[in-house]
């Protein structure tokens, strides 16, 4: 783990720094902690000084002023050049145990290093591992359709039962079902949140944070304590489809969130897979819209399979493990009968004919096997 | 001379005996009433003094003093009216007999007429608990009390009447009942129009035959209420001495509908603009609320999370204790609230989201709606059942549904049952199971056992979804007259357990 107070290194104002000490880590940090010094600010800095950052904190403030960015951010970076601004920053990172990674790292996400507008510095809790860049983001509304919860479900169980990490937002909805599944089959899992990472939004997603932490990470390139701003979602957005090789879009209504994330994808150069639904669907007007202008369809993960190069190579790790599972008359009764569409119980009885009572027991079975689901609109689903 | 007249005043659910002293002394003419008396005790001078004048008494034209003992206790309620009248009327010699066996209850119009009074059962209870042989109440009042047994109940219509008795010209019969007519109509709906809808109905019946709280989720049209509104048919009737403790609370709001002994379990559905203190009870004079109008039987809130977030919060210790306690500023009464809880829910505010049509709420709305219910109010609900819309077809179907008395007499059953089993202890039903209870009563086999494992591990269940859990196979094995919890019992329980407040959240 990263000890931000001891991996700091003091010397960094002393101005004679060899350029072999080449320290942009600590300068980006206190530059993405600053409130007026945004991702076009760095750049510029960037640019101005030659790549060499951390010059911010040697030069002398009229160089400071001369830099081409807002004078709000002038003034701030020159009133806050000091030592102990950046360790009270790096301190209440230890504290909350944060751990921190910027482009000259080694954990810094392969996927993320060329694409536009990378963030410098990524906040992370949890751990980071080499292969996450296996990956696939998975993006719909917080508010679903059944029938894109039924898609999640199906789409993201099958992925990771290839081993395929998912990433998502954490928010309420699809993104929740995402991070549940691939949970649920012990893959791991990166949410990329639009708060500090030290912010659970929405607050009752906080037991999945727990677990995603436990198995994967949480990711932000926001500083510490920053809190549910509207403006800093579609953000964070070109952070989920930049961390993958793919973005799978379960549902979107037009105009969406979902949408600027499709956008991001495409203009990082990443595939973009899309979820067909019904015409006269909302929540579907988005995807189909997006299909129509040459996204990938997709309606079984195969499409996503053949459509990645690296992922040629994972597909020999999937095992099935369905028939390991005996099914007796009645199960496989029920079975064929949800392999149409997700049914209620009075529609299962009707056509089974099996009575409500020994219906129920037979579903809780199945449901223990792992063969059925209960969608949160009471029908039940293979 | 002084007189003493036995009445009472009413304190909660509960009666307290009170006398009235009526003295008639030389002095400036006036009539006074002491005692701590309210407002409505107050006022009744001037109704005793016309009605005794048009009645053809003499009002004394002397100083006259009411004392209503005990003085410290405040006395409220318009039923004092007739035992003043009658201390007026026995010390000026009008009534010539002792009156000290007799209790007396009765509002007085100007006229003579005696009108009938809220909480004549409770009243009537204390008289005869404390030996009053003979008890004169007003015409109105005598269904509700005419079941008591060891006193003698005397309806009257007016104070002339009550005079002529008591002076023993006239001859009042003693009124009686043995068995009352039933005070709630049958619900309008029966269990065979309701079409389709098998596991609504199937779990509705579950929840009845322990008595289990139960939460129905389901669009707009879907026959939440319905289903909630015919269920009061397939309880069985009370035992006496439920009924007594019913019409009571009852009788002290004057809410049961002729005054009638009531012997069928009651149905309360509280409109969701409900105030807490018209839920659990309150006002001046610490009324009961509307889940102690429920006890007893069901307490239906239909659009529950609409309900004021504080109401809803105000169930969390009745669903527990069974029993509320009102406080107010001069009096702190408990009652009674054991009822079991069919409340109802649709999956967004405008009642769409997951059926075909769109649903039109923002996010906001949406999950403000879904976090309504807490997490300590759900974890009471042991059973939460979808519904979906009917279908056209099931509508016009011919298809045969079983009837209510079908069901009732199915549930009569098992309510017997467990009656047998918690004889020794201070429940009735398995919902109300504690943890002892559950360990003693609940008794499962190896192989369940490890069943219950998997799907608590599944789940990731809470202990007390699991105690739920228990309790529920428990209700399902009595209604397949097992006494054994088999696999297959708990199997079922677990399709109906609550997973509202686990949203999913089993990873």
């Amino acid at each position: 783990m990263y000890k931000n107070i001891e991996n700091f290194k003091s010397h960094i104002l002393n101005k004679e720094v060899k350029k072999e000490e080449f320290r942009n880590k600590e300068a980006w940090i206190f530059l993405n902690n600053l409130k007026s010094v945004n991702n076009r600010h760095i750049k510029t800095i960037e640019e101005t000084f030659d790549e060499e950052v951390e010059y911010i904190f040697r030069a002398s403030n009229k160089e400071i002023n001369n830099l081409r960015i807002s004078e709000k951010a002038r003034k701030e970076i020159i009133d806050n050049r000091r030592e102990e601004f950046l360790i009270e920053i790096l301190k209440d990172l230890d504290k909350k145990e944060v751990n921190i990674t910027t482009l000259i790292d080694e954990e810094y996400p392969e996927n993320l290093k060329n694409i536009p507008d990378r963030p410098r510095v990524l906040y992370y809790r949890g751990s980071l591992k080499e292969d996450d860049s296996y990956s696939i983001s998975v993006v719909g509304p917080r508010k679903p359709s059944n029938y894109g919860i039924y898609v999640v479900q199906k789409l993201v169980d099958e992925l990771s039962k290839y081993g395929i990490k998912i990433i998502s937002g954490m928010a309420s909805g699809i993104d929740t079902h995402a991070h549940m599944v691939a949970l649920r089959n012990k893959v791991r899992t990166i949410a990329v949140l639009g708060t500090g990472v030290d912010i659970i939004y929405p607050s009752h997603n906080r037991n999945i944070y727990k677990k995603i932490i436990e198995r994967g990470a949480v990711v932000s390139e926001f500083p510490l304590g920053t809190k549910g701003l509207p403006y800093n979602f579609p953000k964070r957005n070109r952070i989920i489809s930049g961390y993958s090789l793919g973005t799978l879009i379960i549902e979107a209504e037009e105009r969406s969130g979902t949408l600027i994330t499709c956008n991001h994808a495409l203009e990082q150069g990443r595939e973009v897979f899309s979820v067909p639904g019904n015409i006269n669907s909302m929540s579907s007007k988005g995807t189909n819209s997006i299909i129509k202008q040459g996204a990938k369809l997709v309606d079984c993960i195969d499409d996503i399979l053949e459509e990645i190069v690296d992922f040629k190579d994972i597909k020999k790790d999937y095992k099935d493990i369905e028939y390991d599972i005996d099914f007796d008359k009645e199960e496989n009764q029920i079975i064929e009968t949800l392999r149409k569409n997700p049914k209620t119980i009075d529609e299962l009885s009707e056509q089974t004919e099996i009575n409500i009572i020994e219906l129920n027991s037979l579903l809780t079975i199945l449901e223990l096997k792992g063969k059925v689901n209960k969608l949160n609109d009471g029908k039940f689903s293979l | 001379m002084i007189s003493k007249v036995k009445t009472g005043v009413l304190r909660g659910i509960q009666g307290i005996e009170v006398e009235v002293e009526t003295d008639i002394s030389r002095g400036m003419p006036n009539f006074f009433i002491v005692g701590l008396a309210g407002t409505s005790v107050k006022e009744s001078k001037e109704r005793v003094k016309s009605a005794i004048k048009n009645s053809g008494f003499d009002f004394p034209i002397s100083k006259i003093v009411a004392n209503l003992s005990p003085a410290n206790i405040r006395k409220e309620g318009v039923h004092l009216d007739l035992p003043i009248a009658i201390g007026i009327l026995n010390s000026s010699k009008e009534i010539k007999n002792d009156v000290k066996d007799v209790a007396f209850l009765g509002e007085l119009s100007l006229s003579g007429k005696i009108l009938e009074i809220d909480g004549a059962l409770p009243l009537a209870i204390e008289f005869q608990k404390k030996g009053i042989k003979r008890l004169i109440l007003p015409e109105g009042n005598k269904e509700e009390v005419g079941i008591l047994k060891g006193i003698e109940v005397y309806p009257v219509k007016n104070l002339n009447e009550v005079v002529d008795y008591l002076n023993q010209n006239k001859d009042i019969k003693a009124y009686k009942i043995n068995t009352s007519k039933n005070e709630f109509e049958s619900p309008k709906i029966d269990f065979k129009n309701i079409k389709g809808q098998k596991l609504a109905k199937r779990a509705i019946e579950v929840a009845a035959s322990g008595m289990h709280n139960i939460i129905i989720n389901g669009p707009a049209g879907s026959g939440k209420t319905m289903i909630a509104s015919a269920t009061s048919g397939i309880l069985p009737d009370l035992n006496f001495d439920e009924s007594i403790e019913i019409t009571k609370i009852y009788s002290i709001r004057g809410e049961n509908k002729n005054r009638e002994f009531i012997t069928k379990r009651p149905f309360r559905a509280p409109h969701h603009t409900t105030t807490h203190a018209a839920l659990c009870g309150g006002g001046r004079n610490a009324y009961p609320g509307e889940i102690s109008l429920a006890h007893t039987g069901i307490l239906f809130l239909d659009e529950f999370p609409e309900f004021d977030r504080k109401v809803i919060e105000s169930l969390r210790q009745p669903l527990e204790d069974r029993e509320v306690t009102v406080s107010r500023m001069d009096i702190t009464t408990t009652y009674p609230s054991d009822f079991m809880l069919i409340a109802t829910m649709n999956p967004c505010p405008c009642g769409n989201y997951g059926t075909d049509k769109d649903c039109s709420c923002n996010n906001r709305d949406f999950f403000r709606y879904k976090r309504k219910l807490s997490a300590p109010i759900l974890d009471r609900i042991d059973i939460q059942i979808d519904v979906k819309r009917v279908e056209f077809k099931d509508i016009i179907g011919e298809s045969e549904e079983e009837s209510t008395d079908i069901i009732k007499r199915r549930i009569e059953n098992v309510h017997k049952i467990q009656k047998e089993r918690f004889k020794d202890e201070n429940i009735h039903f398995n919902s109300q199971m504690k943890c002892e209870q559950i360990k003693k009563y609940c008794n499962i086999d190896e192989e369940s056992l490890c069943f219950l494992e998997m799907i608590f591990e599944k789940y990731s269940l809470s202990a007390r979804s699991f105690n739920n859990i228990l309790k529920l196979s428990r209700t399902v094995a009595d209604m397949d007259l097992s006494e054994k919890i088999e696999k297959h019992h708990i199997l079922e329980s677990v399709q109906y357990r609550n997973r509202i407040s686990g949203e999913n959240f089993n990873v």
